[in-house]
């Protein structure tokens, strides 16, 4: 709000005009808005004062200068700053999901130091320091610096207690207006426990990999889960086990029987789930000549073929994502995401509203 | 010599009824730990706990012996975990009449959930689901008519949620709102492996329910998975009208 005053001698001549740039700002008479002024002139004579309304309408710096026509240097100046700010990840994949509007930050706790990092982008940067932080819910999280000092500025929030909370950005004060919001989701530390089966049947069917390979699987898993969503992957038992029958070249789900090779192979479990089955060739469609799967999953159990593409830590993440029920899955577009169904194209990005179903 | 196999006979007998009561034991003090732990202010070791409980459901029995049990797995129910719904579910099996009113209370909170900004959001269906379940076991008038509401209805999924929950309740006496289902033929559930498309149908549902619940035998085999044929369809719709 603005509250315009003018005193001099009673009954002087000229008017009193306000001026300001109307691509910055938008000035109103009532405080509901309305139509937006395109000046404000008014004779000096009868003048008892006003107040206006000031809406920022895109960032920048302007001056409101208000000035009487029969002294023109007779003038007052105010400088009004319009700040924009923006959040954005700072490093890809960090549990930073701008696919919602407002964005979402995941931010671990009991996974020390509980913390995650968001980057302020403030426009002009000479009104960055008009910009504060606030956390809705402290008990949840908490938020450092508590006032911006430059543009970009880093936050970092700390983890306190599981649970949805928001973060504001606020102009002139800790509780001046808002004028952006992050939406801060705050997940405990969920451990999953996989054992893998690096599997082979009577008939000298064997995977080709090698029991040294699950550390570099559960290495790849929690790159992209454990800043994502804070879940921490931990080796389980690895163990060779042979399958008492020839399951032939290649290991298939049939549609029409859904028991079949893949009961076969799972029938080696150990205990809780997730299992991961490392076979030499997996098909699930009926054609078992074409090499159209590279590994899927069906309640706690994992196949996985020896001819999976390239990313194969990415592919087990992927399936991964199947099992801690993940959805949508199996996507064709977005293909910057870990859902995205394809192979080797797919991305590692998981969204907010995928982490609150993986790690509720 | 005779002596000596009644002598050898008496004492594998008494091993025998030792060994059932060290396992009975073992089973109890297994049950009394795991509803400790389900107290844990970690949630990694409340879930592991709550997940070997939910394994061990056909001790519900046991369970049941020991009221501090029910009452450790009510304040989990009521914490909101990921696997709360599975406490919610043994409270059901357990027939522990006094968790009705905090299972009614938890339903009722369950669809007061909107939106994500609410932490309990991605659980709320789940649990409904649990409480809707577990009162349905414990006979709940109320509950029998919604679960009655979702098999009228129209929609498939709707229809796979009250064959859940009747399945759950283990009831003979409802298996006859079940029959009706047997004529409906549409996709419902996809069972295949991620990435594949293997749906079984409404009627296939409810065959897997009244089998499991009438524990009566059939001329096939019913598995999880199975597309029945019309015949299989109309010998359990013959078995299932002759249930008292």
């Amino acid at each position: 709000m603005l509250t315009l005053e003018a005193c001099g001698p009673y009954g002087s001549p000229g008017n009193l005009i306000l001026t300001w740039d109307s691509s910055i700002v938008n000035i109103y008479m009532a405080p509901s808005g309305g139509t937006a002024l395109t000046q404000f002139v008014t004779p000096f004579h009868g003048f008892n004062g006003t107040n206006l309304y000031v809406e920022g309408i895109s960032p920048g710096t302007t001056t409101l200068s208000w000035t009487y026509s029969a002294q023109t240097n007779c003038t007052d100046n105010i400088q009004v700053s319009i700040p924009s700010v923006d959040f954005e990840e700072t490093a890809p994949n960090n549990g930073f999901d701008d696919t919602v509007d407002p964005p979402w930050l995941v931010v671990p706790v009991n996974n020390p130091p509980n913390q995650n990092t968001v980057k302020v982008n403030i426009e002009p940067s000479a009104a960055a320091a008009q910009v504060y932080f606030t956390i809705d819910d402290p008990a949840k999280a908490t938020v450092s610096p508590a006032q911006a000092s430059s543009s970009p500025q880093t936050l970092t929030l700390t983890g306190v207690a599981k649970g949805h909370t928001a973060l504001r950005a606020r102009v002139g004060s800790s509780s001046g207006p808002i004028c952006k919001t992050l939406n801060v989701c705050v997940r405990d530390k969920k451990v999953v426990i996989v054992d893998f089966h690096f599997m082979q049947d009577n008939a000298s069917n064997q995977t080709s990999r090698s029991t040294s390979e699950a550390d570099g699987f559960v290495s790849t898993l929690n790159t992209i889960w454990t800043p994502q969503a804070n879940v921490v992957f931990q080796k389980g038992s690895v163990d060779s086990p042979t399958v008492p029958t020839n399951l032939g070249s290649v290991v298939e789900w049939y549609p029409t029987n859904p028991a079949n090779e893949w009961d076969d192979i799972v029938a080696f479990r150990n205990g809780s789930a997730p299992d991961v089955f490392f076979v030499w060739e997996y098909e699930q469609d009926g054609t078992p000549a074409t090499d159209n799967a590279d590994a899927a999953q069906l309640g706690g159990d994992i196949l996985f073929e020896d001819n999976a593409g390239s990313e194969v830590g990415e592919t087990l993440a992927h399936e991964m994502g199947h099992f801690l029920a993940v959805s949508p899955a199996d996507y064709t577009d977005r293909q910057d995401q870990l859902m995205h169904a394809y192979t080797d194209v797919r991305g590692q990005k998981i969204t907010h509203a995928q982490v609150d179903q993986a790690n509720p | 010599m005779k002596h000596s196999y009644f002598l050898v006979f008496c004492l594998f007998c008494c091993s025998g009824l030792f060994a059932q009561a060290e396992e009975t034991s073992t089973v109890t003090e297994q049950i009394g730990r795991n509803a400790a732990l389900l107290k844990s202010h970690d949630m990694n070791t409340r879930r592991r706990a709550i997940d070997e409980m939910f394994s061990m459901s056909s001790k519900v029995s046991e369970m049941a012996r020991d009221p501090s049990v029910a009452v450790g797995l009510s304040d989990y129910a009521q914490k909101w975990d990921e696997n709360s719904y599975k406490a919610v579910l043994l409270l059901g099996r357990m027939g522990a009449e006094q968790s009705r009113p905090m299972l009614k209370s938890i339903l009722a909170e369950s669809r007061g959930i909107v939106g994500p900004m609410d932490d309990r959001y991605v659980l709320a269906p789940r649990m409904q689901m649990a409480c809707l379940k577990a009162l349905l076991r414990l006979k709940d008038d109320e509950a029998e008519k919604e679960v009655l509401s979702l098999l009228g209805s129209n929609e498939a999924e709707s229809r796979v949620k009250g064959i859940e929950c009747i399945s759950y309740a283990d009831d003979k006496k409802l298996i006859p709102h079940l029959v009706p289902l047997l004529d409906d033929k549409r996709d419902a559930v996809n069972v295949a492996p991620s990435g594949a498309n293997y749906f079984i149908r409404v009627c296939d549902l409810a065959v897997n329910a009244i089998a499991s619940i009438s524990q009566t035998k059939t001329s096939f085999i019913v598995q999880n998975g199975a597309r029945y044929s019309d015949d299989q369809l109309g010998e359990v719709r013959r078995n299932a009208l002759q249930i008292r």
